[in-house]
């Protein structure tokens, strides 16, 4: 396939395909009780069947089991998986460290692909990314016909400026409705950030937390030593460290620690967190790490 | 207490480097920049507790702690520090005498060394402890005394010169050794001489000391058991009785074998037991109708840590009659020979070119080869100058009584008519050349013996025809003892084994070419003297060796045979004259240690350190 003939240069018109069968997996399954097509729980209408249960009076018996009635002498009634509308919010971070060793174009592939998934599903898809004092914001949209605005916006999206995380989500708040899931792709990387007040405020408002956390290979696996003088690409600021060799250890530990922090903090607001390095491919983190983790299926 | 010190103090202005060093690393203390995403996670790492504990605070500043380090050992080093042995300090010569006879190849059964490779360790150890300005010379001593270097602090040559010392089956004898040191200490100032040595050597030694002897004598000892003494006596059946004596140095008795072999053909095998207290002699008869070579072999059965005195050999001529040439016209010494028996008197010299025993007052004589001679009415030809002749009367004044020749000879009324001149001539002019006066009269010597090794020379200055001697008892009497001496000169009488060390003259063709050879000796090629004698030759191993001529090939054997160094004999206090004595020291010498290789070892260390340190993989990364 030709470059022209491409829907975004983001991702391959192969990778887009995969996604066509592809679902978001979220747990609770926040969703809005307007019609939709994110399957939910039994007792909808949907075609697909979901269990059986005794008749009571009152039943629609449309319902009825025949063919069950006909070799127990009892009626069962059928039920049916409820398909309601989901609306997935995807908080892109692109503040200025994101802009380092591919970390941001990873940030948009995996948004696009989420997005593709949400369409294909009929979800309602709306996008933030937070930069500077600049607020980029595509509202949501939903439908097939939606696609080509959504990997145009994402396509489009700058980088640059100092935004902490929950600074994003603060914002994300005074714009968003509904309910369903928020997926954050972010470095995660902020000094002090209250990441646990900003996560409630979300969950409050009926979104379910996804994080995933996209680091450069110097920071996954820093092989630094001797004597440096670190520069914060966001702040510019300068730190001066001795021995990096020597601090490695803790280093590792830190940064683990944060991962734990994290995954705790979105599973406890019923959301996944997985860290990916900016250098693996799209591909690896949506078919293979995502689906191990449960994100989609 | 002086633990060590330094051989060049004079660099500790290389201290000074320490400062441009401190002040160049804080000057140029530029770390390099490396741009990252985010300072968060690096913040919370150097705010961790594990960072600012003290180990840590130590860590950030490793480089410099290092690089101190570092210029600290190298500038030790230049110091070239020392860890001070037991040896005088601010000696900065010493001369080192090293024993290498027979009884230092002795094994101690443990290390399976030598004593005289324990020595060379030692010496070794000391060459290595050299400091600058410090000078060694090496003397090794055997029966003689030979310096290896002069004063020298190179190691290399030290060495050198060390690594060539060999053990020479020869007995010690440390005076010569000592008197060496006396002349060195005329030309070079030192203190203290060392000795290492087992001791196996006389106790008393006539040597002034103009220093102090350090007396280091080798600890470890074994038992040992040898041939001491092997020798054979002609008896009046014209047999050889061969003598065999063992001794050995263990204070219990230990058992041996031993054999005697007659040219190649075993004679004898016996066992014996034989301790410190208790030799054994063995003899046995062997006919003397021809010249052969007896060797002795002893197998001891238990430790024996010196095998070069388990073989001696002994040479054994024919037993013949003694061929005495007397000129044909001295009828008075022809009547004085008819009544020896075992002796055959010529008078032809055509027929006879050499003989053991030359009586003769005709200069024309020289020509025939001996080994003994009574020169009558002649003055030596070395002599001329100092001695006249008279014709008159003369009588003797006094006779060396204790002179073999002599024993038992009356000269108190003997009569010459010819009276010897040399009246200026004191006694030490005639020793200058080589002569000793055994019959002095008023005016001058009557007799002299002239010193040539292996041979006596006699020359009587007067002519015994115008003398009373002929008619005197003393007459036969001289005859008898001069016999014996030719005949014992000429190994008829008494035969004994040739030694290590100085090979015994030889008698071979005036001017004749001759290559020694045997084992541990290269080659050498000798001529023989005036007389005949080959001589000069040395055999400082145990064996046979030969002398090749162009017609002929002698064959001498050397044996060590000595007491002294089978028994291992230790001397612990060495007595010298008046009432000096030095005793073996009681600590072992130890040498200065150089402490410089140790600092330049770990410099080289703290860099590999430094390195590694700084380019060592990460810890944590994957």
């Amino acid at each position: 396939m030709s470059q022209s003939q491409q829907l975004t240069s983001l991702l391959s018109n192969a990778t887009l395909n995969r996604l066509q069968h592809m679902r978001l997996r979220p747990f609770r399954r926040f969703t809005n009780k307007s019609r939709g097509q994110h399957e939910h729980g039994r007792g909808g209408s949907s075609n697909e069947f979901a269990d059986f249960r005794d008749y009571v009076a009152g039943d629609d018996m449309r319902n009825v089991d025949w063919n069950i009635f006909a070799r127990l002498n009892r009626p069962y009634v059928k039920l049916y998986r409820q398909e309601e509308d989901m609306h997935v919010v995807l908080l892109v971070d692109a503040s200025k460290s994101m802009d380092f060793d591919g970390k941001f174009l990873k940030a948009q592939q995996l948004a696009a692909a989420i997005a593709m998934m949400g369409i294909q599903a009929t979800e309602r898809i709306s996008i933030q990314a937070f930069a500077g004092q600049q607020l980029q914001r595509l509202d949501p949209c939903t439908g097939r016909a939606s696609l080509q605005k959504i990997f145009s916006f994402v396509e489009r999206l700058g980088v640059g400026g100092q935004v902490p995380v929950e600074k994003g989500i603060e914002q994300l708040q005074r714009y968003h409705k509904g309910r369903g899931m928020v997926v954050i792709l972010s470095d995660f990387l902020t000094m002090n950030a209250d990441l646990k007040s900003a996560f409630n405020r979300l969950f409050s408002t009926g979104l379910e937390i996804y994080g995933i956390q996209i680091l450069a290979p110097v920071e996954r696996n820093p092989e630094l030593t001797g004597d440096l003088r670190f520069v914060d690409s966001e702040t510019e600021q300068l730190l001066d460290v001795t021995a990096v060799g020597g601090l490695l250890e803790i280093y590792h530990e830190y940064r683990s620690g944060l991962e734990n922090d994290l995954t705790v903090l979105c599973q406890q607001r019923s959301g996944r967190f997985i860290s990916v390095d900016s250098t693996e491919t799209v591909e690896g983190v949506l078919f293979d790490t995502m689906k191990r983790k449960g994100w989609v299926k | 207490m002086n633990w060590g010190g330094f051989h060049t103090p004079a660099f500790a202005w290389l201290f000074l480097l320490f400062i441009p060093l401190v002040l160049f690393y804080f000057l140029k203390l530029k770390r390099p920049r490396q741009v990252i995403p985010s300072l968060a996670l690096w913040r919370q790492v150097l705010q961790d507790r594990r960072v600012n504990a003290p180990f840590q605070k130590f860590k950030r500043n490793i480089l410099l702690i290092l690089q101190l380090l570092l210029l600290l050992l190298l500038v030790l080093a230049a110091l070239q520090p020392f860890w001070r042995g037991n040896q005088g300090s601010g000696t900065s010569r010493r001369p080192i005498i090293i024993d290498c006879s027979a009884s230092m190849a002795a094994k101690d059964h443990e290390s399976g060394k030598t004593r005289l490779e324990h020595v060379k360790e030692k010496v070794a150890a000391i060459i290595n402890g050299l400091g600058p300005g410090q000078e060694l010379s090496l003397i090794t001593f055997t029966q003689y005394a030979r310096k290896r270097t002069e004063f020298t602090g190179n190691k290399t040559t030290l060495h050198k010169a060390l690594k060539e010392i060999e053990v020479e089956d020869v007995p010690a004898n440390v005076e010569d050794a000592l008197r060496l040191c006396q002349a060195l200490a005329k030309r070079f100032t030192f203190n203290t001489v060392l000795l290492f040595s087992d001791g196996n050597f006389a106790h008393s030694v006539d040597v002034d000391l103009s220093f102090t002897l350090d007396y280091q004598r080798i600890p470890f000892g074994g038992d040992n058991m040898g041939i001491t003494a092997c020798n054979a006596v002609s008896n009046s059946k014209g047999e050889w009785s061969v003598f065999v004596q063992v001794e050995g140095s263990s204070k219990e008795l230990k058992s041996a074998k031993i054999e005697i072999i007659q040219d190649g053909v075993k004679k004898v095998e016996d066992s014996l037991l034989v301790g410190k207290e208790r030799a054994e002699r063995i003899a046995l008869t062997i006919p003397g109708s021809k010249a052969s070579t007896i060797e002795v072999k002893l197998v001891p059965e238990g430790e024996d840590v010196l095998a070069t005195d388990n073989q001696a050999w002994l040479q054994l001529p024919l037993n013949r009659p003694l061929l005495v040439y007397v000129n044909e016209a001295m009828s008075a010494y022809k009547m004085a020979l008819k009544g020896i028996p075992g002796i055959a008197v010529v008078t032809d010299k055509v027929k006879f070119s050499a003989a053991d025993l030359v009586i003769t007052d005709d200069p024309n004589d020289k020509g025939i080869l001996t080994r003994t001679a009574l020169w009558v009415g002649t003055i030596p030809e070395a002599l001329k100058k100092q001695v006249t002749v008279k014709q008159e009367n003369a009588a003797v004044v006094d006779w060396m009584r204790e002179a073999k020749l002599l024993q038992h000879v009356a000269l108190d009324d003997v009569i010459v008519l010819d009276n010897p001149q040399a009246p200026d001539v004191r006694d030490e002019v005639w020793e200058n050349e080589g002569y000793r006066v055994l019959v002095s009269g008023a005016q001058g010597p009557l007799l002299l013996e002239k010193n040539v090794p292996g041979n006596h020379v006699y020359y009587m200055l007067f002519h015994s025809d115008r003398s009373t001697l002929p008619y005197r008892i003393a007459f036969p009497i001289l005859i008898a003892n001069l016999i014996e001496e030719a005949r014992h000169d000429a190994g008829l009488s008494e035969t004994l084994p040739g030694r290590t060390g100085v090979v015994e003259p030889q008698l071979g063709t005036v001017g004749g070419k001759y290559t020694f050879e045997g084992p541990g000796v290269r080659s050498t090629d000798v001529t023989a003297d005036e007389a005949g004698m080959i001589s000069g030759l040395t055999a400082s191993k145990v064996g046979v060796y030969k002398i090749k001529g162009a017609t002929e090939t002698k064959v001498v054997t050397a044996s060590l045979l000595s007491s002294s160094e089978t028994r291992l004999d230790a001397v612990e206090k060495i007595q010298f004259k008046e009432t000096l004595s030095v005793a073996a020291s009681g600590k072992s010498e130890k040498a200065d240690v150089p402490l410089w290789t140790i600092m330049a070892g770990l410099a080289f260390l703290m860099v590999l350190i430094e390195w590694w340190y700084y380019q060592r993989r990460p810890e944590g990364v994957e």
